[in-house]
């Protein structure tokens, strides 16, 4: 008996919600909001499932990831809006051309790539990474190979870049075989690097400048209040690492002028700053990582050539463009945040309007079928609910669950809609109960009840039926708003952690000043929201025509 | 029943403040820091270390007494209740919320909203009298060419605005009209200076406070122009299928008239609710686009001192909130008696 009461309940349900359906289909506004909502669900299934399991920490805070990409670079495809550009170059270099030398014990793994700079636009940097070096062990030493990255430039020029003695600790057990940890072979960016220096002696005698080993001695100099002074008597000279240039600009750049300014102090001449303008240089880099070893057994050398250093090294030249949707400041790939914030935005905005309607629905129902004491509870509980500030009280929780669960996102994100669902309910409830009221008032109802039919009975399959079109409208309503509250919350500094697009939003609003230029970064997010709440918006629209008939224009 | 739902509302912000250690946790943080600083000033001139303790300690009782830390929350909690209640808001002191105002702490609460709150009046409030004023003008116009091209515009207006954060057409608009086309200033804190020096020199400051709130006003213009055209819109359709207008349509009134006296005239009760209630509330300001814009009004306000744990301003500005809206609730209710005949004084 039971079982038949639920599927016929079910059945009735779902016929009301196929009528519902069909009719919205029928409409402009309703096809159009179907199939944007079609899509969407389909784009948040699709990386739902596509999203690495620790997505969060293990590549969008990830510095390491970050340290990767290029920050603040605007998506890959302006280069068809005929934009100039660095291109972002990633390559895995796994076949080196090697040389044993085994008379002076020098074993050499030379890994080569090429760069093209087509446009006069600096690239960000240079990065490289081993994978798993090869562990050597001799007697009771771990020995690891000096990697050098030479760069040879459209100029002429050519270089030692930075130079990198890879240190490696590991128990002579693992002998011969391969580490886990990545070595980074770039980090020694340092700038008294060698290529810096050959590039400023290329370009010195342009600029005025005599460079004599690692010192640069000027000829003549322009100095404060912009009078032109030739040295008296002092020699003034200074040294290359007074330069401070950031190393992508030597790399990939020519110096145009070199503007030094000295005081006379204590009877000689003394520098004060030392600016160079650089320009980008256009044209084909030659980038070689040189890893050596040596005073080795001939027999450790031979193994090392056999087995190779590393498996292999990745090659990054950061660009000035990125990816399919550009990189933030910290050079996050804006393109897979805005991926994985489709799934967030949908299940934020159906948990927190499924919920509400549910609990508007069974208190509507509740407080008019029942009406008496619980009636009157429900009802002033709306009306307390009604006129509470929310989004103030919104805040005071979510900076206090913040600042308890920094370290939980779920409990704070979980606590935001918390807050959103307990505040919610009460405009349903009233237009549930209005309509349980006088739905309960109908001759079909009491002819039931003359029947014996239970109020369960009553509620389910003559009731709930009736109202639940009116629920799904506004289930359907409600969407947008948990959507864009969140976001909302996101924006004033409330962070769960999660990559919302809300959060990449108030990350943008943070670097507001930095960020003023990067519409890349601004835009996306904030249509996504824009997009999906207007699907829901419009699917809103168009389902309250179906149920209230006096709405419809035409 | 309102003034019970004020003390409700009064009692459960401090509820939440106190009872979920937010505030006291906030406090808690500010204390060490100035303890902190206390302890480095004094021990670059007394040397011994006992001395530096003793003294610090003393200083952290003091201020813990100041803040009323060594209360538990529910004292807290009942003295901010009745304090506020009783319209007795306290002292801030606060460098960031004394920033906003434009003066140095300490400052009286009261005196801070009542600086604070024309600013929220200059931007949300006269955006939302522009819409209204926009809107009551434009949907009467709207209702008989239902279907038509501008009404579908209309419509169409509204459901995207609908889905459009205003705070984030706020950052666009910073973006595109001030730092790309620099129409507009990038830095609205500057409006602080415009109203405070406007009784010294009248015209050229006012022309400042038109500068620096027309883009806030554009933007929330933009974002709520679309609600209100449909709001009303809907209104009046609710009324134009009424039987009666079609009896007046049928008896050859020209449509004027009809709209004046069977449409407009039926439709005002909750026209003006919407209207009353969301003057009401626009003064309390919102936080999300004053704080994008850095407009030093309520909302910022408000966020300031919820971010800052300052439990006296949250309690004021909730209280001030509410109250606002109460009034407004009875102002509503006297306007009933005047706008629809069949409710009577009894």
């Amino acid at each position: 008996m039971s079982k038949q009461v639920k599927s016929s309940k079910f059945k009735a349900l779902a016929a009301s919600l196929k009528d519902v359906l069909s009719e919205t289909w029928r409409q402009g506004a309703g096809k159009a909001s179907l199939i944007l909502m079609a899509i969407l669900v389909v784009i948040a299934i699709y990386a739902a499932a596509a999203m690495p399991p620790n997505f969060r920490d293990a590549i969008w805070d990830n510095i390491e990831v970050q340290g990767e990409n290029p920050s603040l670079v605007p998506p890959e495809w302006v280069k068809y809006l005929g934009v100039p550009y660095a291109p972002h170059v990633t390559t895995m270099l796994d076949k080196p051309v090697d040389k044993l030398d085994l008379e002076n014990q020098i074993y050499e793994s030379n890994y080569t790539a090429t760069y093209n700079l087509e446009h006069e636009v600096f690239p960000q940097g240079i990065i490289a990474k081993g994978y798993e070096l090869l562990i050597v062990v001799v007697g009771n030493y771990t020995i690891g190979p000096r990697c050098r990255i030479f760069i040879s430039r459209p100029d002429g020029v050519t270089g030692l870049y930075t130079d990198t003695s890879v240190t490696l600790t590991a128990s002579p057990e693992s002998a011969w075989s391969r580490s886990n940890t990545t070595v980074k072979l770039s980090e020694s960016e340092n700038i008294k690097s060698d290529l810096l220096y050959k590039v400023v002696v290329k370009y010195a005698n342009e600029s005025g400048l005599l460079v004599l080993k690692d010192r640069a001695y000027y000829i003549k100099f322009s100095t404060v209040n912009g009078t032109f002074l030739e040295p008296v008597g002092n020699v003034v000279s200074m040294l290359i690492e007074d330069f401070t240039l950031k190393p992508y600009k030597y790399v990939f750049g020519k110096i145009s002028s070199i503007n030094a300014s000295y005081e006379f102090m204590r009877g000689q001449w003394s520098l004060q700053r030392v600016a160079a303008s650089v320009e980008p240089l256009a044209g084909s880099y030659n980038i070689t990582i040189s890893c050596r070893y040596t005073a080795l057994p001939q027999a450790a050398l031979s193994r090392i050539q056999a087995l190779k250093p590393f498996n292999s090294i990745k090659l990054i030249v950061k660009g000035s463009a990125y990816g399919f949707m550009g990189t933030d400041a910290n050079g996050r790939d804006l393109a897979l945040g805005l991926l994985y914030g489709f799934p967030l935005a949908i299940a934020i905005g159906f948990f927190v309007a499924g919920l509400t309607s549910l609990i508007g629905l069974i208190a509507g129902v509740v407080s008019g079928y029942y009406g008496g004491i619980v009636d009157e509870i429900i009802q002033r509980m709306v009306d307390v609910m009604g006129n509470i500030p929310l989004l103030p009280i919104l805040i005071i929780i979510a900076m206090a669950l913040m600042v308890t669960y920094a370290e939980a996102p779920l409990i704070v994100l979980m606590g935001i809609l918390t807050v959103l669902i307990v505040f919610g309910w009460g405009g349903l409830a009233i237009i549930v109960r209005a309509m349980t009221l006088s739905i309960k008032e109908e001759p079909y109802i009491e002819a039931a009840k003359a029947l014996g039919a239970s109020n369960r009975r009553i509620i389910f399959k003559h009731i709930i039926p009736q109202v639940i079109p009116y629920v799904v409208a506004s289930l359907v309503f409600s969407v947008p708003g948990a959507i864009l509250t969140e976001a909302g919350l996101s924006v004033l500094g409330i962070r769960h952690g999660y990559p919302t697009w809300g959060a990449i939003l108030s990350e943008a609003y943070r670097y507001m000043r930095v960020a003023m230029e990067a519409l890349w970064w601004v835009l996306p997010p904030g249509i996504l929201i824009s997009v999906t709440s207007l699907t829901f918006v419009l699917l809103g629209m168009a389902l309250e025509k179906v149920v209230e008939p006096r709405l419809r224009t035409a | 029943m309102l003034a019970v739902a004020v003390v409700i509302i009064v009692l459960l912000t401090a509820l939440i403040l106190e009872a979920t250690g937010y505030s006291m946790r906030v406090l808690k943080a500010i204390v060490d820091s100035y303890v902190k600083a206390y302890r480095q000033d004094i021990s670059r001139t007394i040397r011994n270390e006992t001395m530096v303790n003793e003294l610090t300690e003393k200083y952290r009782v003091e201020l813990e007494e100041i803040y009323g830390l060594n209360k538990p929350w529910y004292v807290r909690a009942s003295t901010f209740v009745k304090n506020t209640l009783l319209m007795d808001f306290g002292i801030t002191d606060r460098e960031d919320i004394a920033s906003i105002v434009g003066k140095a702490p300490p400052l009286k609460v009261s005196d801070v909203i009542a600086t604070v709150i024309p600013r929220t009046v200059i931007m949300i409030t006269v955006a939302e009298i522009i819409c209204i004023a926009i809107a009551l003008v434009a949907a009467p116009r709207l209702v008989y060419k239902i279907g038509s091209i501008a009404d579908r515009a209309v419509v169409a207006y509204a459901a995207f605005t609908n889905a459009l954060p205003v705070w984030w057409l706020a950052m666009l608009f910073i973006l595109v009209f001030s730092y790309q086309l620099r129409v507009f200033p990038t830095d609205y804190r500057y409006i602080i200076a415009f109203i405070r020096d406007l009784s010294i020199d009248p015209f050229t400051n006012f022309i400042q406070i038109v500068y620096y709130a027309a883009l806030p006003i554009i933007t929330v213009v933009v974002a709520l122009l679309g609600g209100w055209l449909y709001g009303i819109r809907a209104q009046l359709i609710r009324v134009i299928r009424e039987d009666f207008v079609f009896v007046a349509k049928a008896k050859g009134l020209p449509d004027p008239m009809i709209t004046k006296k069977y449409i407009v005239r039926v439709a005002a009760p909750p026209i003006m609710t919407s209207i009353i209630l969301a003057l009401a509330s626009s003064i309390g300001g919102y936080i999300i686009t004053e704080s994008v814009f850095e407009w030093p009004g309520m909302g910022t306000l408000y966020y300031l001192a919820i971010s800052g744990g300052e439990a006296s301003i949250v309690m004021a500005l909730t209280y001030v909130f509410t109250l606002i809206y109460v009034i407004a609730r009875f102002i509503l209710e006297a306007l009933y008696i005047v706008l629809d005949p069949r409710i009577r004084i009894t």
